[in-house]
């Protein structure tokens, strides 16, 4: 049945190994379920080959970038022709003058940016995976990151895509112009469809200027509370940061200990901010912050425009993910609910609340993340292998998404859904999932392209695949 | 399969936060493509052995020796993960139950027979005297297939006036932890009797790996002299040549990465050279030669690309000569070079000894 796959990539290209299947199993999300083979594709032509096979004789498809998404989008929970697609990873033009670029999807973040840097551009969403996530995955995923709060999500950067569909037929959505109102905003409808809709093939992409300047600083609080109501002073008060994140205390511990730091142990939460623009207006922004931060109660700012300095301060940020894996013995971080958001005025709610279920579960949740977009980190820290540690997380997740949604709020800001969060993205969009439906059995009859992922997953998550760790009772 | 070495690490295969920050510039996985290359798969795939999720193939063999043991990847895991110890520990489980690939077992076993890794005759150690300062160690590669190259180095070291004397050496055995393999007990004991009975009070090792086996590895923990490393020596003394070629300088990952000497090499060239320019790879980032961590000896034609695709870095410098202070990366480089490339390639202080013959025979080099 796969021969024909293998025909079209070539050998070198095809695996049908145990161990290639392993890996493929699983990204970093806590799934694990095995593809039936898995091709790296180098052009779309074979994509569109593929495709058309798979449609034929009823094999699911998983596109996949770098396996970097949380929340199982690129497991194949049917098994079927696992994609990756970091082959094509063609930067195809750089077009600085109409401030657009074309890349295949398999480019990283982090490559597009360090060679736009040439230019004097960016890519702005600014993932933490920069690093090694695709641009394909991060449209599929409608990624963000800490610039988010000033330069917005993928979808605001994405102007055109070509994709083909899940019959094979190859399509050009969207436009190279910066605006369009010609027709149904049909690239946007591909931007976070978790590769449930199409295969994208290529992007064109807005670039934005980098700024003259940049500077950053960081605001220490004696109170949690007090984070979310100075975020929302900040975002209300007439200017736009280009990012505005916090952390609590858990995180500050384990920060400090993985990397020999020493941040102020009796601190309950750190603002960290970075304005961007010129001299005068970064001046002008970064003390408007500074004065508000006071008004509620910081009681110490470090504020630097020195690059290695604010390298120094973003260290935090960037370490609170791996360190809280370290925060204690025997706990590990899942990555479980991480990601709900809520309106800017309800962060304060929202934070202080989450470590309420916390507490009231008997589960540690450490948090952080892009406050300044509503958007905040939950790092439940457990014992995998224990099944009694796996029920209480998903009570207080339960809890956390209820929580969101009774602010107002969304149950991914960033992540996506994938296998993950099913249930309770159907409880926020019931009034959309017939539409999705409709849209996804129009474009894909048979289902083929990434089954069972956002509106389709189970409603347990706990057993929407198997868990890929060795959990006891 | 039995795991025993794998559950002291099982914390920090749970540790890994699947991020990938460890497909970047991991040789092999650059090379192979496919993400079972990388080190995250590594762990995912010790996890699996542990925890009985995954039964042996000879796949796993295959994957967990694929592995030069560069270090890169440490280097960039934001969580800290201790990825060599965990992939050593496989390879001691995989051994361990019989499982060990051939090329490493006939090592250990010409190694047990001749006290190399070749199986070569041992040779006669010339430059031996009493009183030295310095015992000079060169190790397998060096003595058995860059020989001409350490002629060059002992020829520099007489010419500069370093008190040394060589001895009878036999393998460190530094290369057998990471294939698994224990490492022979009686060479260990032969080296520190022949090491003690030169008198000298430092270890002189032009070899990255030896020098770090002598100096970490607990087994030489009761060596009582100290460890130099060739290139810590040569800064130090004076260098009186000079070059107009444009070099350029390889980090040898044992030098570099696991042994953090970065700077004394190129405050060498820098003295000797006005032309010296970086590879875009330098310093802890620089990519791996592929030699390491028993690749060469069992997947030869991956080894020399990875060579190969260093050259090709060390090429877009434009450099008329590559520097490097390793015999087996100074070998796997030679390996890899095409008869149309110009670029030459030497030990840093086999290029000082040919520069100063030059001085004298006036050649241009
Ligand atoms: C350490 C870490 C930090 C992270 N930080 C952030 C962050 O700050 N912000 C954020 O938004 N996310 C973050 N993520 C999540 C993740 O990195 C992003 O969602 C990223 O965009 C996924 O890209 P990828 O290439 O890894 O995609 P994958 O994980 O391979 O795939 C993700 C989804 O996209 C689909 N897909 C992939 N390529 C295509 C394509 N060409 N066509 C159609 N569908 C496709 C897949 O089927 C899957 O559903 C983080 C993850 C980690 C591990
Ligand atoms: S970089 Fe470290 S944490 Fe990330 S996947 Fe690799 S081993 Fe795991
Ligand atoms: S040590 Fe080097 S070769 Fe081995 S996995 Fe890490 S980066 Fe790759």
């Amino acid at each position: 049945m796969f021969e024909k796959i293998k025909d079209i990539v070539g050998e070198k290209n095809f695996s049908d190994n145990l161990i290639d299947k392993y890996i493929y199993a699983s990204d970093a999300s806590i799934y694990q379920s095995l593809p039936s083979v898995i091709v790296r594709p180098g052009t779309v032509e074979e994509i569109q080959e593929i495709i058309k096979y798979a449609n034929k004789e009823r094999i699911p498809v998983i596109p996949r970038g770098a396996g970097t998404g949380e929340t199982g989008g690129a497991v194949p929970v049917d098994g079927g022709i696992v994609l990756d697609l970091k082959r094509m990873n063609k930067i195809k033009e750089i077009r600085i003058g109409d401030v657009l670029c074309k890349v295949e999807p398999g480019v990283v973040n982090n490559e597009l940016n360090n060679e736009l840097k040439e230019f004097g551009f960016f890519f702005p969403p600014t993932p933490g995976s920069g690093r090694v996530c695709t641009i394909g995955g991060m449209i599929a995923n409608n990624a963000s990151g800490m610039r988010a709060v000033k330069y917005g999500a993928t979808r605001d950067s994405v102007l055109g895509l070509k994709v083909v569909l899940p019959q094979g037929e190859l399509v050009s959505l969207g436009t190279e112009t910066i605006v369009h109102s010609s027709g149904y905003q049909l690239a946007r409808l591909m931007v976070g469809s978790e590769g449930t809709l199409g295969v994208i093939v290529e992007a064109t992409l807005r670039l934005r200027p980098l700024p003259e300047k940049r500077a950053a600083g960081r605001a220490m609080f004696y109170r949690l509370g007090d984070v979310g109501k100075a975020v929302s002073a900040i975002i209300t008060g007439g200017i736009i940061p280009s990012a505005l994140e916090f952390l609590d205390n858990i995180v500050i511990k384990s920060v400090n200990e993985v990397f020999n730091l020493d941040l102020p142990k009796n601190a309950e939460a750190i603002v960290l901010f970075e304005c961007d623009g010129n001299k005068a207006s970064i001046d002008y922004e970064i003390n408007k912050i500074k004065k508000v931060c006071q008004k509620f109660g910081s009681f110490r700012i470090d504020i630097s425009d020195d690059p290695q300095e604010m390298k120094e301060i973003w260290k935090i940020r960037d370490s609170a993910f791996p360190a809280t894996c370290r925060y204690k013995e025997n706990l590990v971080r899942m990555p479980l609910a991480e990601d709900v958001a809520v309106p800017i005025s309800k962060v304060s709610d929202l934070i202080v609340n989450l470590h309420k279920i916390g507490l009231k579960n008997n589960i540690i949740i450490g948090t952080y993340g892009h406050v300044g977009e509503g958007l905040v980190h939950t790092a439940f820290l457990i014992n995998p292998e224990l099944s009694e540690q796996w029920e209480k997380a998903k009570k207080a997740i339960s809890e956390i998404f209820v929580l969101a949604q009774n602010l107002g709020g969304t149950t991914s800001g960033e992540h996506g859904i994938g296998l993950s969060k099913a249930p309770y993205f159907k409880k926020e969009r019931k009034r959309a999932l017939n539409v999705m439906r409709k849209i996804k059995n129009a474009l894909d009859p048979n289902n083929i392209l990434n089954p069972h992922k956002l509106m389709d997953a189970p409603d347990d998550f706990l057993t929407a695949t198997k868990i890929r760790y060795a959990v006891r009772e | 399969m039995e795991t025993k070495h794998l559950e002291k690490w099982k914390k920090e295969m749970l540790v890994c936060i699947k991020c990938a920050y460890c497909f970047g510039d991991c040789p092999i996985y650059s090379q192979l493509g496919w993400e079972s290359a990388s080190a995250r798969a590594k762990m995912i795939l010790s996890y699996g052995l542990l925890t009985k999720g995954i039964e042996y193939t000879d796949s796993i063999l295959e994957n967990f020796f694929q592995c030069t043991t560069c270090k890169q990847c440490e280097l960039n895991c934001p969580a800290k993960v201790k990825i060599l110890d965990v992939i050593e520990a496989a390879r001691k489980d995989l051994v361990d139950n019989g499982y060990c690939y051939p090329a490493h077992k006939l090592m250990r076993e010409v190694v047990e027979k001749s006290g190399n890794i070749y199986g070569e005759e041992k040779r006669k150690k010339e430059s031996v005297q009493k009183g030295a300062e310095y015992a000079l160690f060169v190790g397998c590669v060096g003595t058995y297939r860059e020989d001409e190259s350490i002629k060059r180095t002992i020829k520099l070291l007489k010419k500069l006036g370093v008190s040394f004397t060589r001895f009878d050496e036999v393998c460190c055995g530094g290369v057998f932890p990471y294939v698994g393999l224990d490492n022979y007990q009686k060479n260990v004991q032969h080296n520190k009797e022949e090491i003690k009975k030169t008198g000298a009070k430092k270890l002189l090792t032009t070899c990255p790996m030896c020098y770090r086996t002598f100096k970490n590895n607990p087994e030489y923990s009761d060596l009582g002299v100290e460890v130099v490393h060739i290139t810590q020596l040569l800064n130090k003394l004076n260098i009186d040549v000079k070059t107009d070629k444009v070099v350029t300088y390889h980090d040898p990952c044992d030098l570099g990465r696991h042994l953090g000497i970065y700077e004394e090499p190129r405050e060498i060239i820098k003295k000797f050279a006005s032309h010296f320019v970086e590879m875009d790879k330098n310093r802890e980032n620089a990519h791996c030669c592929g030699a390491g961590g028993g690749v060469r000896g069992a997947f030869t034609r991956l080894s020399i690309n990875m060579a190969k695709n260093r050259l090709k870095e060390a090429l877009n410098t434009k450099a008329d000569v590559l520097l490097t202070e390793c015999p087996s990366c100074l070998h796997n480089f030679k390996n890899a070079k095409k008869k149309r490339q110009r670029i030459q390639i030497y030990n840093i202080s086999e290029y000082l000894s040919i520069l100063m013959d030059r001085g004298k025979k006036n050649e241009d080099l």
